[in-house]
């Protein structure tokens, strides 16, 4: 048994393995009865797509500025400082510039720059 | 031997049908294929359990795919590779569990009238043969595959699978010619 071709030809008499009979009834037992009978299995979940990824993210990112815009001090309602001859210039969303002239710890003087 | 082995349209419409709830197309299915897959599983493993094991988890896999089993194009050599993937598994499981592969009588016993003497060596000299060399020949001699065939079951181009055969062969016939 030295060339090619007579190792092929004795190759041939390996008989082709038999399939123990009982594989067939033990294989469609072990299939799940739900998705054999149509239910979503877990592969036929649709998958998450990214812009769906991108919405949940950027509407957290919403919520998180938001919480970060309230809880940062705004201009106008900082406390005054102790002390005299105080100013502070508030500006406005409107573009009004109004300075703030304390003459005592409890008497503020509006003065409006522009209108 | 060059005759197609599958019949991927007619595969395809089976797997329409049980990715639509139907039980009969699995058994179908399991008709059409498990002889070879059984092989297949058989030439890599060596053990006739853990082929079946590998046979079982194949198509569990394939019906647990539900709608998405209509999306594979070429259904018998995805079902082959199923069987290759599956077997690594197997392999991992079995190196945790510290279990030998080898079975001593993986392959059928010679037929009646054959010389028993040289298939029993050619079975040795085929267990001594690295995985994909054996598998690549048991596809080929065994069950009749073509090198594109077989190439498309392990995942492989055309000439690799030609290649390990040709090499396979060749340490064949050392074995068998060694002392």
């Amino acid at each position: 048994m030295t060339s090619r071709q007579t190792l092929e030809h004795e190759l041939r008499r390996v008989r082709r393995p038999t399939i123990p009979p009982g594989l067939r009834d033990r294989v469609l037992r072990a299939v799940p009865t739900q998705s054999r009978e149509g239910a979503a299995p877990l592969a036929a979940v649709p998958r998450v797509g990214a812009w769906r990824f991108l919405a949940v993210a950027g509407a957290l990112m919403a919520v998180l500025a938001a919480g970060l815009w309230q809880t940062y001090p705004q201009p106008d309602s900082l406390p005054p400082s102790a002390g005299e001859g105080r100013q502070r210039q508030v500006v406005r969303p409107a573009g009004d510039d109004v300075v703030v002239f304390w003459l005592d710890d409890d008497t503020p003087v509006l003065v409006e720059l522009s209108k | 031997m060059s005759m197609e082995q599958w019949d991927d349209r007619r595969d395809r419409e089976l797997l329409q049908c049980l990715a639509a709830g139907d039980r009969e197309a699995l058994a179908t299915l399991y008709d059409l294929h498990a002889d070879r897959l059984f092989g297949h599983a058989l030439a890599i493993t060596r053990n006739r359990a853990d082929a079946q094991d590998l046979v079982q988890s194949t198509f569990v896999r394939l019906a647990a795919l539900g709608s998405a089993a209509r999306h594979i194009r070429h259904p018998g050599p995805y079902l082959h590779r199923a069987v290759r993937t599956g077997s690594i598994d197997l392999a991992r499981r079995q190196a945790v569990r510290d279990r030998t592969l080898a079975d001593p009588a993986w392959l059928d016993p010679p037929a009646p009238g054959a010389d028993s003497a040289t298939v029993v060596a050619i079975h040795e000299a085929l267990a001594r043969l690295p995985v994909e060399q054996r598998e690549a020949v048991m596809l080929r001699v065994v069950e009749g595959l073509s090198f594109r065939e077989i190439g498309d079951a392990t995942g492989a181009a055309t000439f690799t699978a030609a290649s390990r055969y040709r090499i396979a062969l060749a340490r064949m016939r050392r074995i068998l010619e060694s002392p």
